[in-house]
């Protein structure tokens, strides 16, 4: 199963199903990695139907830096409160002997830190690593006779794939939060009665909005929480505290679920956090996102070009022709008009085939931007640092 | 209640030496985990009778592999359940 970063949430959930359903007694929930010396960059396009790396936007990192911009913009959040979350987690890495990154950082450090995708300077990203993690999971009434201190699944949260990276909604995320509700309902709990939280920290922005999605803070205001050691060992809420994605490796959030249960067992020697009550594991994914690639005949072949270049179907060919001829247009439905965007041969709202291509006004406001400091395509080598902007229009569409 | 809450549990963890390690591949550093879960849990290999994987983000021909060999190369006898 390929989730990114929920497939272990997901596969621990299956895990669950499969033994309280009787279709095994213990199952090893399995992951293997060699993206550090394979080389993985993570520089894959983002983006739905036409990848967005036509306009420079692409990598795991701008989908977070877009949603941070964002985040910055609307609340006044800074660079340095991401940076205490870099702290947190470093902090705490530095008590695991089996991190990858163990020396301590300051504020500083991560202000001095170069620009990836700018407002996300390097401090803000997660390693890349190579690494294994293993969770074996079985019934808890075969788990009394084990070894080790039992460790109990209370809840998950439903599994949501969604349409889009939620970094491009800029903030809240309706799935997140529905995901995380689900949980707190399951288990009778809530925010208050957490004591330890391993959230997905692939990038620093991500585990803001955890703070707000799962209910420890209100929309807007994860920037001053996450200040003045709250969420470092001896806070009121630790998070990561075997140093996390950003620090420990990046393991997709499997080691988050080994953390957890070591926490649970109060293993943990000096990184060991206070009170046994809790220990959610957030889990953040996306879905895969589909090019068509039947088409490539049609291509546009500019051999001077070196830049990507769309993937033209029967289905987007009303787009780039405007484009050729330099009108924006997106296709209205001919039964119930609403405007589609991602393009579809059937509307979202009205599942009509009807359409017609339709001029937009070309007017809008700036959602979020970010600036590319880091080159992830050889193309774009003259135009860094360059910025990539997301428009949402007055028509009222997803931003584009 | 949910009824399964409370039904399920965590019986046993292992993670491989972790970074930057030239020599393994995804499925070496898979099995080095299970080893290790399988030690912390106390269970017997031939106890595991379910796997579930996730073959990593590895895509050079040399380093690919997908952990479901994971289960041939520690000659675990599983029902595939997913």
């Amino acid at each position: 199963m390929k989730l990114g970063g929920a497939t272990a949430g997901a596969l621990l959930h299956q895990a669950a199903l499969a033994v309280n359903a009787g279709m095994a007694n213990y199952v090893a929930c399995i992951f293997g990695d060699s993206a550090a010396t394979g080389g993985v960059r993570f520089d894959r396009a983002s983006g739905w139907g036409d990848s967005l790396a036509i306009w420079g936007f692409m990598a795991a990192c701008a989908n977070s830096a877009i949603s941070a911009a964002r985040h910055m913009a609307l609340y006044g959040t800074t660079s340095r409160q991401l940076g205490e979350i870099a702290v947190a987690c470093r902090k705490h890495a530095s008590m695991n002997p089996n991190a990858v990154m163990r020396k301590p950082i300051t504020l500083e450090d991560h202000q001095e830190s170069r620009w990836i995708v700018k407002p996300l300077h390097l401090l803000d990203c997660c390693l890349i690593s190579d690494g294994g993690v293993c969770v074996i999971v079985t019934t808890a009434e075969r788990a009394r006779d084990l070894k080790q201190p039992l460790v109990l699944i209370s809840v998950w949260g439903r599994l949501i794939r969604r349409a889009i990276w939620s970094g491009r909604t800029g903030g809240t995320c309706r799935t997140k939060k529905l995901a995380v509700n689900d949980a707190y309902q399951m288990a009778g709990v809530g925010p208050k009665d957490i004591d330890v939280c391993q959230l997905y920290d692939n990038f620093t922005s991500s585990v803001l909005l955890w703070f707000e999605h799962a209910g420890f803070c209100k929309v807007g205001e994860s920037g001053p929480f996450v200040e003045g050691g709250r969420i470092q060992l001896g806070g009121e809420l630790p998070i990561n505290t075997a140093g996390g994605n950003l620090s420990e490796s990046y393991m997709e959030g499997w080691l988050h679920i080994v953390e957890g249960a070591r926490q649970m067992r109060s293993e943990c020697g000096e990184r060991q956090g206070q009170g046994r009550r809790g220990v959610p594991g957030h889990r953040t994914g996306r879905c895969a996102q589909h090019v068509e690639r039947d088409d490539l005949a049609e291509r546009m072949i500019m051999a001077e070009y070196k830049k990507p270049l769309p993937n033209i179907t029967d289905e987007n060919r009303g787009f780039w022709e405007g484009c050729k001829q330099g009108r924006l247009q997106l296709q209205k439905c001919g039964a119930c008009g609403h405007i589609r965007y991602p393009i579809s041969h059937v509307c979202p709202e009205c599942l009509s085939y009807e359409f017609a291509w339709t001029p937009l006004s070309g007017r809008g406001e700036v959602f979020s931007y970010v600036v590319f400091h880091q080159l992830y395509n050889k193309a774009f080598a003259e135009d860094v640092p360059y910025n990539v902007a997301l428009v949402q229009l007055e028509e009222g569409t997803p931003p584009l | 209640m949910h009824p399964l809450r409370d039904k399920t549990a965590i019986v046993g963890v292992g993670a491989s030496p972790q970074g930057k390690i030239p020599g393994s591949t995804a499925l070496s550093l898979a099995v080095e985990a299970f080893k290790r879960a399988l030690d912390d849990s106390g269970l017997k290999k031939n106890q595991i009778d379910g796997l579930l994987t996730f073959p990593g983000t590895t895509r050079r021909k040399r380093a690919t592999t997908s952990c479901a060999s994971a289960k041939r190369s520690a000659s675990i006898r599983a029902t595939r359940v997913a």
